[in-house]
């Protein structure tokens, strides 16, 4: 059982690492900060 | 742009949704009060079996829960999903749809527990028409929110947006899977799990019911509105998408830490305790993400409630989610289980954390909503100080109630036998008691007076026109 906690474990993190990875390696910090900036510039009002 | 009513955000729902959550606010919080007062003097029930403990405690349990808190998620899913996506609602009239029929079941479903109609699962009482109407409206929920992701004119989906829509998706499987039963008349169902398996069920259902709805909900309240309000983009938005995804693979295995030394095997206790302090990693990423994006606004602090709400939520969530953790550890587990600790850690996240984000939104939203100044904004900080004193005030005395409690029935003489008799643990606890009243008094009062505040604001007032802008053209959705 111990075991099977110890690999469940690091089978999370592998996943978690991986999951990082991938996100960095996906978009430029550009396109990052702009996506973030998203709910700054989401209305226009009128009147 | 052209305004016309395709274009024009539909916040009229939103507005609606507020007023309803906020009515529920005050109708559970009075009954969690008479609860509170009850159990000093039990016979303030004054033999009504609807004012019993048994039947008002569900009614308080889920006026918070489904009254208050889905009302919140669904005006603040509504009022974002639309300006992240730059698009209005799709289809409005299932959007009133869920609105009213939403209000409708947790009122009957309400009145229904106070007359003794109970599934005895906790969070899950309701009986099977009103399990039915949840995942009617649930679903129609769904296709708003999701509708308006898929006609989306921008191509990111923002990130409050897969909180959100995380929150959709698992309650409707959590909803559904854990109220599977066999009706035998109108008020009575069966299971169709029995024993463990009932348990070990129920539970996967209850801790990610606290998990979606009462975190994951309002995580995505925190990703849309702090940096809204704090006028500055989230600190990093890299960190809240591998908080979600953590979030999200963590928190469905942490269940079983509900039924610590109870007949289900180890090796499920184990995993729901492990994957219980793997949860504490995503809950901070959250909790430093926040933190870090208002501390370059602090300067708003001294002057704006709504943003004081938000911050001091923040505190609480990362206590509430340090706690947790460390309550499923099954040595510590074996003294706060069956006590007022775990109602102290419940309100710690109910009062410090969903309610401060959510009357911190609101005091944000209402405002915008109907293009008027806050009505005071004297009643609004003496609202964020009787909260903070009334949460500080709860936590505090059940605390103190619920390690005494754990450590004095776990205390056994030199042959063995008990030292303390159950009747006299309880008897000791009134001071206790007395203390988590008055707390739960002084956080009612604070609701009431932004309920007038609120109201006050909206008086005669109609939701303003607001337009998408145009969109950057490299985020733009090809038409």
């Amino acid at each position: 059982m111990t075991l099977f906690l110890f690999f469940g474990d690091m089978f999370v993190m592998a996943f978690m690492i991986g999951l990082v990875v991938w996100f960095i390696n996906r978009d430029d910090d550009a396109v990052i900060d702009e996506v973030a900036r998203i709910p700054l510039e989401d209305e226009q009002h009128h009147g | 742009m052209t305004m016309t009513e395709n274009t024009i955000y539909q916040d009229r729902v939103t507005l609606r949704l507020i007023q309803f959550a906020v009515v529920w606010a005050v109708v559970a919080m009075t009954a969690g009060v008479y609860l509170a007062a009850e159990l000093i003097w039990p016979t303030i029930d004054f033999g009504q079996f609807w004012l019993s403990f048994g039947r008002l405690r569900p009614l308080h349990t889920n006026g918070i829960v489904f009254g208050f808190g889905v009302s919140a998620l669904m005006a603040t899913a509504f009022y974002s999903v639309q300006r992240t996506s730059h698009v209005t609602l799709f289809s409005p009239r299932l959007a009133w749809f869920c609105c009213y029929a939403w209000q409708l079941t947790v009122l009957l479903g309400g009145l229904s527990l106070l007359a003794g109609w109970n599934t005895t699962k906790e969070y899950a009482e309701l009986e099977w028409p009103f399990d039915i109407a949840i995942a009617v409206v649930w679903i129609c929920f769904a296709v708003v929110f999701f509708g308006t992701i898929a006609t989306r004119k921008i191509r990111p989906i923002y990130i409050s947006n897969w909180f959100y829509g995380a929150l959709i998706i698992v309650i409707a499987m959590l909803h559904i899977v854990n109220n599977l039963a066999l009706p035998v008349s109108l008020n009575k169902s069966y299971s169709l799990y029995a024993g463990a398996q009932d348990a070990v069920v129920q539970w996967w259902y209850g801790h990610n019911a606290v998990g979606f709805l009462l975190t994951g909900g309002f995580l995505g309240m925190v990703y849309y509105f702090l940096p809204k309000h704090a006028g500055r983009p989230i600190w990093s938005y890299r960190l809240s998408v591998v908080a979600f995804w953590a979030f999200v693979y963590s928190y469905i295995w942490a269940g079983p830490h509900h039924l610590h030394y109870n007949s289900i095997p180890e090796w499920v206790q184990s995993l729901g305790m492990v994957m219980s302090i793997v949860l504490l990693a995503p809950s901070w990423a959250t909790l430093i993400n926040g933190v870090m994006t208002v501390s370059t606004a602090w300067e708003k602090l001294r002057t704006d409630p709504a943003l004081k709400f938000i911050v001091l939520s923040l505190a609480f969530y990362g206590l509430a989610t340090f706690e947790g953790p460390m309550m499923a550890i099954r040595s510590v587990n074996v003294v706060s289980h069956f006590t007022d600790w775990t109602i102290g850690h419940v309100h710690s996240g109910a009062l410090g954390w969903n309610a401060m984000i959510t009357y911190g939104t609101f005091y944000f939203m209402v405002p915008r909503l109907v293009g008027r100044e806050l009505y005071s904004t004297r009643l609004a900080n003496i609202h964020f100080w009787m909260a903070l004193a009334g949460t500080m005030l709860y936590i505090i005395a059940m605390w103190a109630a619920g390690v005494s409690q754990g450590l004095l029935w776990l205390s056994v003489d030199q042959l063995g036998e008990l030292s303390f008799d159950f009747k006299d643990i309880m008897s000791s606890m009134t001071p206790y008691y007395l203390l988590r009243l008055v707390a739960g008094l002084v956080f009612l009062g604070g609701t009431v007076l932004m309920a007038y505040n609120l109201f006050m604001t909206m008086k005669g007032r109609e939701p303003v026109a607001v337009t998408p802008p145009p969109v950057a053209p490299a985020f733009g959705v090809a038409s």
